[in-house]
């Protein structure tokens, strides 16, 4: 069994959900050329449902290289003639980008880690350990979510005025390392974790451990695709994030980069060319990022499913 | 075959105790955080919300003047309606779209990064640039849907310019963004034991079987999550309103939280708004004790303490 | 145990690499938090946040970026070094509103700022902001640009603003079209639909009035459709009706009048086929200057503000004239609200600022383009005239067709006048009016069923306008 297991495993022929029928055993021909068929369908779909996405960002693209009136032109144009290179180096110009970036990633710098630290710890408890109120906590944590943000934005903001920390980045930084905010990552934190076996928890207790090696040395390793999940969520949250800066900053040094996008929509006319070619400049970053993590998400998810 | 305990919670009382204090210490941050950051102001919207705090005034107490004053206010029902269409629209669909393109992207091997990637772009995009965006897909006229749909032989839809189609149009919209769910879906998809699935084929199940009794139990808890998060994002949409259609045209995008941030920050009604605010979390609470009642049914963990 | 890995194993393998990325990254991390040491503590006289403390700070909040931005923050500086504050102005980019209730909560409003218009009103009622009325300065501006929220008390608008008609003045040359230059010579709706006529033509050259003509594919629309809630409000008026009525209980629009103002327009859309939808004129671009140098379109009404842009984009010939009239030629005033907060400690120094700003020769926004003028003198006095109406930025028939409508015929837009229209009523009403020029529809019908939905949104109104 273990033989055709294996070959099974790498001719990678594992179908989930799709018409695939075969599985591409060598013996069986038939059930190869409609694996092949299967999976130029799969391509296909996959190549069809990338347009869907992408059609609106190359719209992006290509308007961030046009002057006003062609981007506005119809018939649309597809391609820009001519290239409006110089978009680019002017909205760079508009206003002072670079410090936006580098506050930008103040910010990150401490909510990233903080936010990972505080959520894991949190889901960890929930999922893996029995204590008293943890449900009563747990069921409030995931009703902080319910309420719209609009109506707790003065009462928070008075606190900190009070506190004497607005125009600071403290009321956009501290909370993170309380887990503030991150009921959506501790939730999902909780469900992958429950999604590892006790086996491993009872191995370290056997062994007289504590559930902080437990934490530290078994679920966490474990866990390096949600945890990577959690971090890019947290960046482009943080990145994207307009309604915070825009409340507790005043001194326009300290502003950050989706508060520096924001100024290009005027009140009478929005500087459309260097508005599209601000928000590619703000989202290749965060592209980049994304593409070298994802790979370290999938590929530490995989290893939680390994069982013995 | 491991040896390990039949029972899943490890024996002796002194470990239960110590369990009980690990839990705290582990959950203290969070705890805090929440109480300060969280529960507080919570709170505070509570009892604004038995005010009539118009910002700029002392604020008086009135009860449940604001809740009753809600129910003979037209909007609320509308928004209400609004919402929910609004849901039933996105979630399903949302789900549906993110679990396939999941399923898809776990198939392909060649260029991986690449469609994940590509995939999940649109939520990078800015609210202001992708309202703009989508704007121009939008236009009856010149806009690339209607354009595509001539092509096809179909008729030109009015698309968020006219009231019956705009809300369908927003709800597309938001399942273009549907990037986040598909990633954990994916990342659901692949803690599956291929084992299992290896098993199933050796006894003869087909794809689909394999789909419905291996896949969706084992990331059943995925599934609730994305379900559940989905929900509460989707009765919380704001930004397609409050960028691109300022709840209309004729108040068919006039969805809650658009409706409520309104009256906050444009009326100042602070003390009105912030009853709205609870009354769309009393919605939210129950729907989702449902869901979660419900789920006992159908969600499967492999490990942890149920 | 066949498969299972114990996890420490696992670690120690890649434990050093780990370990080297870790502190690579807490390092730089760290080092990033110290650089940005200044972004933790706020500036030190902002963290006193009672607004200006007598001999301390300034801030004055506004929208606005860009040229604007520019001009505003120089003025409060220059401003602010006479008199011995700091300044602070700050361009709020997004969200003025949420920023500033929210400011204004906490009991740290600025000194002052930008308002809204009916944020300005509600807060004047409120006792929030300080009056303008017969204060040194004041008495001189324009009587439409002072509201009153009592009998005497007022706010001052920011600038002045005006419904102008704009039109590529190269295309009405060629097509044999003159727009009206003066309000007596001012076009009812049956010329503007002939004058827009032979300004259309589809991609084969023909005009809508010719048979044959393609309307759906129009290479260059005669007029733009006059939508806009401010454009209506004084062709409203033309036709002899206010939007609201006096007590601000209720709206005028399913009125007979009104129902022929829209029936109007709208036929320039359906019936003469010279205008686009509003849908389609979003395709072609946000403003008027986009849509007259595109070539998309040969005239349109839009604000006085438009020429800012106007007079920058290359190679268009463009004009203004006067809009079209029902029965008398009128044009609307608005331009949002500039005021003091009453919690400041800098009160006289404030309207003094308020004042400088609206001086042409201290801020260049008049002489590029973007705002008008409140004081009267600038619309009476030649010389006064002269400093701010600019040859290569103000067009030839400025005087006639926009300033002397500003001075004798303005109907102020019920933006000031009706409680919370800015905040809501406004969006109701656009919403409501945007599907009628969307595509065919029953006006009358569409009209009665949208004024019921605004009557019960209407709070009353203030005294607005005196004198």
């Amino acid at each position: 069994m273990s033989a055709t297991s294996q070959t099974i495993i790498t001719t990678e022929a594992v179908a989930v959900g799709t018409q695939l029928a075969g599985t591409g055993r060598r013996r069986d021909r038939r059930a190869q050329t409609r694996s092949a068929i299967g999976r130029a369908v799969i391509y296909v779909l996959l190549l069809v449902g990338v347009g869907f996405a992408l059609v609106p960002f190359f719209w992006l693209i290509r308007s961030s290289l046009m002057d006003q009136v062609q981007i506005f032109a119809s018939p649309p144009k597809w391609l820009p003639n001519p290239v409006v290179w110089s978009n680019y180096p002017d909205a760079l110009k508009a206003a002072p980008f670079a410090r936006y970036l580098f506050n930008t990633l103040n910010i990150m710098v401490l909510v990233v880690p903080g936010t990972l630290l505080s959520c894991s710890a949190a889901a960890f408890a929930f999922s893996r350990l029995h204590w008293r109120g943890r449900n009563v906590f747990f069921a409030l944590l995931i009703s902080g979510m319910m309420l719209p943000y609009a109506v707790t934005l003065i009462p928070t903001f008075i606190a900190w005025q009070k506190l004497g920390f607005v125009d600071t980045y403290i009321p956009l930084t501290i909370p993170a390392f309380f887990g503030a905010g991150g009921a959506f990552y501790i939730f999902m934190l909780r469900q992958f974790f429950m999604a590892i076996p006790n086996d491993l928890d009872n191995a370290v207790y056997i062994d007289g451990g504590s559930p902080w090696t437990v934490y530290w040395r078994v679920i966490l390793p474990l866990s390096k695709g949600p945890l990577t999940l959690v971090a890019v969520f947290t960046i482009i949250a943080v990145w994207n994030d307009l309604l915070n800066p825009l409340i507790y900053l005043s001194d326009s040094n300290k502003y950050t980069l989706s508060l520096g996008l924001a100024s290009f929509r005027g009140l009478y006319n929005s500087q459309w060319g260097l508005l599209m070619a601000a928000s590619v400049m703000v989202i290749a970053p965060l592209i980049v990022l994304f593409f070298f993590a994802q790979r370290q998400i999938m590929e530490g998810i995989a290893l939680t499913g390994v069982k013995g | 075959m491991s040896t390990a305990t039949v029972s899943r919670r490890p024996s002796g009382s002194g470990l239960q105790r110590s369990q009980g204090r690990w839990g705290w210490f582990f959950a203290l941050p969070a705890l805090v955080g929440f109480l300060l950051f969280t529960g507080g102001p919570m709170i505070a919207s509570a009892v604004i919300g038995m005010t009539n705090w118009t910002i700029g005034q002392a604020p008086k107490f009135i009860g449940f003047g604001n809740y009753e004053a809600i129910a003979q206010d037209a909007l609320f029902w509308k928004s209400l309606s609004v919402t929910g269409y609004y849901a039933i629209l996105a979630v399903p669909g949302g789900l549906v779209v993110a679990f396939l393109t999941a399923s898809l992207l776990n198939q392909a091997r060649r260029g991986r990064g690449l469609f994940r990637t590509a995939f999940y772009l649109p939520v990078l995009v800015p609210p202001v640039a992708s309202a703009v965006l989508w704007l121009w897909l939008f236009n009856p006229d010149a806009g690339l849907l209607n354009q595509l749909f001539k092509a096809l032989g179909l008729p030109p839809l009015l698309w968020v310019y006219g009231e019956s189609t705009a809300m369908p149009s927003v709800a597309l919209m938001s399942i273009w963004g549907f990037g986040n769910m598909t990633l954990v879906f994916l990342a659901g998809l692949q803690g599956v034991s291929k084992e299992l699935y290896e098993a199933a084929e050796c006894d003869g199940a087909s794809a689909l079987r394999r789909m419905w009794h291996i896949t969706i139990p084992s990331i059943s808890p995925v599934i609730l999550f994305n379900m559940i998060t989905g929900m509460i994002a989707a009765v919380q949409v704001f930004d397609a309103a409050y960028v691109m259609t300022q709840g209309g045209p004729n108040n068919a995008t006039l969805v809650y939280v658009f409706y409520l941030y309104s009256k906050a920050f444009a009326e100042s009604q602070l003390g009105y708004a912030s009853a709205l605010a609870w009354i769309l979390f009393l919605v939210i609470l129950i729907v989702t004790v449902i869901l979660f009642r419900t789920s006992r049914q159908w969600v499967f963990y492999e490990g942890g303490k149920r | 145990m066949a498969g299972l890995t114990s996890p420490s194993p696992l670690e120690l393998s890649t434990s050093r690499r780990q370990f080297l990325r870790l502190s690579l990254g807490g390092i730089s991390a760290a080092a990033l938090a110290v650089a940005g040491c200044s972004n933790f503590t706020s500036s030190s006289s902002s963290n006193n946040n009672t607004p200006g403390a007598a001999g301390g700070t300034f801030t004055f909040t506004f929208w606005g970026t860009g040229a604007e931005k520019t001009a505003v923050s120089n003025v409060v500086n220059e401003f602010c070094q006479t008199k011995g504050l700091t300044p602070k102005p700050q361009s709020i980019p997004d969200g003025y509103e949420t920023k500033l209730n929210t400011l204004i909560a906490a009991n740290t409003p600025p000194d002052a700022g930008y308002l809204t218009e009916s944020m300005a009103m509600r807060l004047g009622e409120q006792g929030k902001i300080v009056s303008v009325a017969g204060k040194p300065g004041f008495d001189e501006y324009l009587p439409s640009t002072l509201h009153h929220w009592t009998q005497d008390q007022a706010v001052s608008q920011t600038a002045v603003e005006v419904m102008v008609f704009w039109y590529d003045s190269d295309a009405t040359s060629k097509a044999g079209v003159t727009p009206p230059a003066t309000s007596a010579q001012a076009w009812d709706f049956n010329a503007l639909a002939e004058a827009a006529d032979k300004l259309t033509v589809d991609d084969n050259g023909r005009h809508p009035s010719e048979s044959g003509f393609d309307p759906k594919n129009v290479k260059v629309y005669g007029v733009g459709a006059p939508t806009n809630l401010i454009a209506l409000t004084a062709l409203l008026k033309s036709n002899g009706v206010d939007l609201f009525d006096e007590q601000g209980t209720k709206t005028n629009i399913d009125s007979p009048e009104a129902i022929e103002v829209f029936q109007a327009i709208a036929d320039l859309i359906f019936k003469h086929r010279v205008a686009p939808t509003p849908a389609q004129a979003t395709t072609f671009g946000a403003s008027t200057a986009l849509l007259l140098a595109s070539k998309r379109v040969a005239m349109a009404v839009d604000g006085q503000w438009a020429l800012l842009d106007l007079a920058q984009t290359k190679g268009l010939k463009f004009d203004a004239g006067v809009l079209p009239k029902f029965d008398t030629p009128i044009t609307a005033i608005v331009g949002g609200a500039s005021a003091v907060f009453a919690g400041s400690k800098n009160q006289d120094a404030g309207m003094e600022l308020l004042i400088q700003m609206g001086d042409p020769t201290k801020v260049p926004l008049y002489s590029n383009g973007l705002w008008m003028p409140m004081q009267k003198k600038y619309y009476t006095d030649d010389a006064a005239i002269k400093t701010w109406v600019k040859e290569g930025v103000h067009p030839s028939n400025y005087r006639t067709a926009v300033i002397e409508p500003t001075l004798n015929n303005p109907v102020p837009y019920p933006s000031y006048k009706i409680k919370n229209f800015t905040s809501t009523i406004s969006t109701t009403l656009n919403n409501g009016l945007g599907p009628l020029f969307t595509q065919e529809s029953d006006i009358a019908s569409a009209v009665k069923k949208l004024a019921a939905s605004v009557n019960k949104q209407m709070q009353g109104a203030y005294p607005d306008v005196i004198g």
